[in-house]
């Protein structure tokens, strides 16, 4: 089956991890303007997203990314056993390595590109790109305050998990790819704000130098809510309502992308409600609870009905084959419906 | 362990009281499926550094199970007793770890999707306690007070919007000495509460003064202030951040690393008052954000003050936390680069519409009554009975007024 010319999809995990109450509740409204007033009368927005699966914010992305509930330990470094909407679409589509990619927070993601499904796997797998190695590669090691912001790593645990050395040479490679010159990439992240800002800014640069049919932004600072600040979740909330503005900007801005991108917002999860005594409210997201479950997920792009909400109960494992419909590929072991209000 | 549960032998390395109360256990240890026992021996381990309200709630829960008859127990059990345990987590220490053991069972449970079924489980078994063995009423109403604020000239959004719906807003609260009367009105409800007990009754932990900053001592209140705890909470971050530089231990060795710390590991060791150093090693421990947030130190300290001590007064007083730096350099101990006192007072807003809800999770929370007060400011929001709910007040009062409206 041949690509259906030109169709690009880009896919914004808005997080980690919001409620409701903080974002498209009537009381969280005034926390998202961007995508309330620019985005959401352009699209479809389903409100209420289950997630089934374990809320943990890699096995659960991962989940997304597979249309498979994965089960292994949030914490572990293991890829995804379900092959990935990547895997199906470049190997399905004989898409190039470069047509696929991830833009990942955290060293806990750099196993999401592909599966160990033997029929699948690295070799038809999305190039993950870790903005914040890229950003510690560029600076040579030397330590420096002015990055320190960019660099912190997951919320939830102090410590990130260990990885498999990332050369130098690697890191020149995917600057190379990206034309991006390391010392030029250092000088400008002084001027950004957060890691996401830093993911999108590299999602941007992707957009411009390869163009991929296929881009993943995995947003994450409103994470800090593990800290227990409700301040700072909510300027993590604010902040991703406008990179959420600033990456639609880019698509309509870019050639490559305008008029043929379809761009789908959605949290991995919720987090847990103030009503329930097993949690702490918007701190965490353990006790999987109905809030910590639901959340929503919008739409926008050619041919997708603007303005339009679907109060239906959907799954999140319904993205990957509405990606494939979408796309033209069959993401055979993927357990979700596509979903037809935007197909 | 022998193969029909735990035997006396197997207690000996509990603390004394945990140990006596663990051997009278014994024979309904012995009949219960593994899962639960293990989350009964938690709570039992942990005997000798109860708050007397746990204390009494976990011994009437071991007598009410004793007393069932056989097939009763068994029903009440029939949830746990199916989840379904790897020979490896029924083979661990569970009896001398039951911690350890229920670290490992959440990881099992997420993972084999066992999760739904254990809460459903875990939620009718409360419902059965809360319904057969309900908690005693307080002697006195309940009463809360959040002070939230300190630092900040002009809020820069509406206050208390959560909590306004459940009571009176007041606009035009004189502000002068508001702290040093709330205060002292919690101590004088200790005192009388102390004085009406029956001979060989206390009530200890019973009321409370929880501090951002570092609080000045006031002998008829139990306090915590995240100021008072500048060097356990030092120590603690150094111990963390030697074992994020071995770069040898992922996010959940770390966890349990933390978890297995001792009081003597933080300088909370040898203290007159062993109860309160271990709740305080617990906050410091088990809180996510406690160690480097004053706010979110207060909050969670009077979540579990409220959830373990179940208080019969209150008081929060949130102060600036540091300002957002780095994780990494906020770990490390490194002073506060500059404080916010505008983000600190969303945190504490929020913090005190939490400490409301909880204190609805109590007994005796139709009668109690609670207060919010933008410290040095003239807005507040009082709640309790008989106060009209989300009504707006700009009648000028101070703050004996204010605490005369709610008792």
């Amino acid at each position: 089956m041949n690509l259906p010319r030109r169709r690009k999809v880009v896919v914004v995990t808005f997080g980690g991890g919001a409620r409701d109450e903080e974002t498209f509740a009537p009381e969280g409204q005034e926390n998202i303007p961007h995508m309330l007033g620019e985005l959401i009368p352009q699209g479809t927005f389903f409100t209420q997203v289950i997630n089934n699966g374990i809320l943990g914010h890699y096995v659960a992305t991962a989940s997304l990314a597979t249309g498979a509930y994965e089960t292994w330990n949030n914490f572990a470094l293991v890829p995804p056993h379900n092959p990935t909407v990547f895997e199906y679409f470049r190997r399905e589509l004989n898409r190039p390595a470069q047509d696929a990619w991830v833009v990942a927070p955290s060293n806990g993601f750099n196993r999401i590109g592909s599966s160990d499904n033997r029929a699948y796997g690295e070799s038809w797998g999305a190039q993950v790109i870790l903005p914040k190695q890229l950003l510690a590669a560029a600076m040579g090691g030397k330590s420096g305050i002015d990055y320190e912001h960019l660099l912190r790593d997951n919320y939830e645990s102090p410590t990130s998990i260990p990885t498999g050395p990332s050369t130098q040479e690697e890191m020149h490679r995917t600057a190379e790819i990206l034309k991006l010159s390391l010392d030029d990439f250092a000088n400008h992240a002084k001027s950004l704000g957060s890691p996401d800002e830093l993911s999108v800014f590299i999602a941007r640069r992707l957009m411009q130098q390869l163009a991929p049919s296929l881009l993943w932004i995995t947003l994450h600072d409103i994470d800090i809510a593990h800290s227990g600040a409700y301040s700072l979740y909510i300027d993590g909330i604010r902040r991703s309502d406008r990179l959420c503005g600033d990456i639609w900007q880019a698509i309509e801005s870019n050639p490559e992308y305008k008029g043929c991108t379809t761009m789908f917002i959605l949290p991995d999860f919720g987090r847990d409600s103030d009503s329930n005594a097993g949690g702490n409210g918007f701190q965490h997201h353990r006790t999987g609870d109905a809030l910590s479950r639901t959340t929503w997920m919008m739409v926008l792009g050619p041919g997708i009905r603007q303005n339009t909400f679907v109060n239906r109960p959907v799954d999140s494992l319904d993205l990957v084959p509405t990606l494939g419909a979408m796309m033209g590929f069959s993401p055979s072991l993927a357990k979700g419906r596509p979903l037809t209000e935007v197909l | 362990m022998s193969a029909s549960g735990p035997t006396p032998n197997d207690f000996a390395p509990y603390p004394p009281e945990a140990r006596r109360l663990a051997l009278a256990s014994q024979p309904l240890l012995q009949q219960l499926p593994l899962v639960f026992a293990a989350i009964l021996l938690r709570e039992i381990i942990a005997y000798d550094w109860k708050f007397p309200a746990e204390r009494l709630q976990l011994e009437s829960q071991l007598r009410l199970l004793t007393a069932l008859p056989t097939t009763e127990l068994k029903a009440r059990m029939q949830g746990f007793a199916a989840i379904a345990l790897s020979p490896e987590l029924q083979q661990s220490n569970w009896i001398a770890n039951p911690s350890g053991f229920m670290e490992k069972l959440t990881a099992t449970l997420w993972s084999s999707g066992q999760m739904e079924s254990f809460h459903s489980s875990a939620d009718q078994y409360a419902a059965w306690i809360a319904q057969a063995s309900p908690t005693a009423r307080p002697s006195i109403r309940r009463l809360g007070i959040a002070v939230i604020g300190y630092g900040v000239q002009q809020a820069s959004e509406p206050l208390f919007r959560k909590l306004r719906p459940h009571g009176v807003y007041l606009t035009n609260i004189k502000p002068e000495g508001g702290l040093e009367i709330l205060l002292a009105a919690a101590g004088k409800r200790s005192s009388i509460h102390a004085s009406t007990l029956d001979e060989g009754k206390s009530s200890r932990y019973a009321h409370w003064y929880i501090d951002g900053g570092a609080s000045t001592p006031i002998a008829e209140l139990t306090q915590l202030s995240y100021g008072n705890l500048q060097q356990p909470r030092s120590l603690l971050l150094s111990r963390i951040q030697r074992a994020i530089d071995s770069g040898s231990m992922g996010p959940e060795a770390l966890r349990s690393m933390i978890a297995q710390m001792q009081p003597e590991e933080v300088g909370l060791g040898g203290s007159a008052n062993p109860v309160l150093s271990r709740f305080e090693m617990s906050l410091l421990t088990e809180g996510s954000g406690t160690q480097i947030f004053a706010t979110t130190f207060v909050q969670w300290a009077a979540r579990e003050c409220l959830r373990r001590a179940q208080p019969e007064t209150i008081v929060t007083r949130y102060t600036p936390r540091q300002e957002m730096q780095p994780m990494n350099v906020m770990l490390s101990g490194a002073k506060a680069s500059a404080l916010d006192p505008h983000g600190s007072l969303v945190d504490a807003d929020m913090g005190a519409y939490y400490t409301w809800i909880n204190m609805n999770r109590l007994s005796g929370a139709d009668e109690m009554s609670f207060l919010a007060w933008f410290e040095g400011h003239s807005q507040a929001v009082a709640i309790g009975p008989g106060i009209p709910q989300g009504t707006t007040s700009g009648a000028p009062m101070d703050m004996h007024q204010v605490l005369a409206l709610m008792t």
